[in-house]
C-alpha cells in the first residue's frame, strides 16, 4: 500500500524546512503526484504539509506516464487493421507455408 | 465633483484601509472547507498506518491537541490571538499565509 500525494498549494513563501520536506517527497510543483511507502516515517513527512497537499491510499505506485493514460479520455473507435500493426498468427503461417514450397520447388 | 479629479478617501491622503477587519461569509466558508480538507488528511495518514498496524508520533501529537474542524468554536475558527489589539483577537487573515497555516488554539488562559 501507497499514499498518494498531490501538492494543490504552492509552497512559495513557506519556511525553508517546509520546502525542504516538499523536495524530499519529490513535490516540485502544484498538481504533482507522487507515491510513498506508508511508514510513520514518511506520515510525519505528510503531516509538516498537511496544509499544502491532499492524500489517499493506493495500491500500487503509477509512473507519471500511466496516470496520464488513465486521465486519457475515450478515443471512440477501435483500430481493426493497420500497416504499423503486427501480422496475425494464421497470416504469418501461410505466408511462411507459402514461402516453403517455393523454396523447395526451386531446389527441385 | 464627477470630474477628472474625484475627492475619494485615497486621494485625500486619508489612511484607508483596504483589508476588512473581518472576513466575509464566503471567506468564513472557505476557511471551513480549508479546516476540514487538513482534517481530512490527517485522518487518512491516520487509517492508513492503523491498518498496516502502525502509529506515527507526528499523528497522534496532533490529534491529542488539535480540535476538528466541528469542535473548533467559531471564534477560533475566524479570529486568532494578539497582545497589541484590543480584546486581544484580531482576525485570523491578519495572519501572515493565513490560508496555508494552521492555528488553531489559543495561548494558555486565553
Amino acid at each position: 500500500m501507497f499514499f498518494k500525494v498531490t501538492l494543490l498549494r504552492s509552497g512559495i513563501g513557506m519556511p525553508e524546512k517546509k520546502l525542504g520536506v516538499l523536495k524530499a517527497l519529490g513535490l516540485r510543483k502544484r498538481m504533482r503526484t507522487v507515491f510513498h511507502k506508508i511508514t510513520p516515517a514518511t506520515a510525519g513527512q505528510l503531516m509538516k504539509v498537511k496544509e499544502l497537499i491532499s492524500v489517499s491510499t493506493a495500491s500500487k505506485r503509477l509512473t507519471r506516464r500511466q496516470m496520464h493514460e488513465l486521465r486519457k479520455p475515450p478515443t471512440g473507435f477501435v483500430v481493426e487493421q493497420s500497416r504499423f500493426m503486427a501480422p496475425k498468427a494464421e497470416e504469418t503461417q501461410g505466408v511462411l507455408s507459402a514461402a516453403s514450397t517455393k523454396l523447395s520447388n526451386k531446389s527441385k | 465633483m464627477f470630474g477628472a479629479f474625484r475627492p475619494t478617501n485615497a486621494l485625500m491622503g486619508g489612511l484607508l484601509w483596504k483589508i476588512p477587519w473581518r472576513l466575509s461569509r464566503f471567506q468564513k466558508y472557505r476557511q471551513r472547507q480549508r479546516l476540514r480538507h487538513v482534517d481530512k488528511v490527517v485522518d487518512t495518514i491516520e487509517r492508513a498506518l492503523a491498518r498496516q498496524g502502525m502509529v506515527s508520533k507526528a499523528v497522534e501529537t496532533w490529534k491529542a491537541e488539535m480540535p476538528t474542524e466541528a469542535e473548533m468554536s467559531p471564534r477560533d475558527k475566524y479570529t486568532i490571538f494578539d497582545k497589541k489589539h484590543k480584546g486581544y483577537r484580531k482576525g485570523i487573515h491578519k495572519l501572515p499565509k493565513w490560508t496555508r497555516v494552521s492555528q488553531r488554539v489559543n495561548p494558555v488562559g486565553f
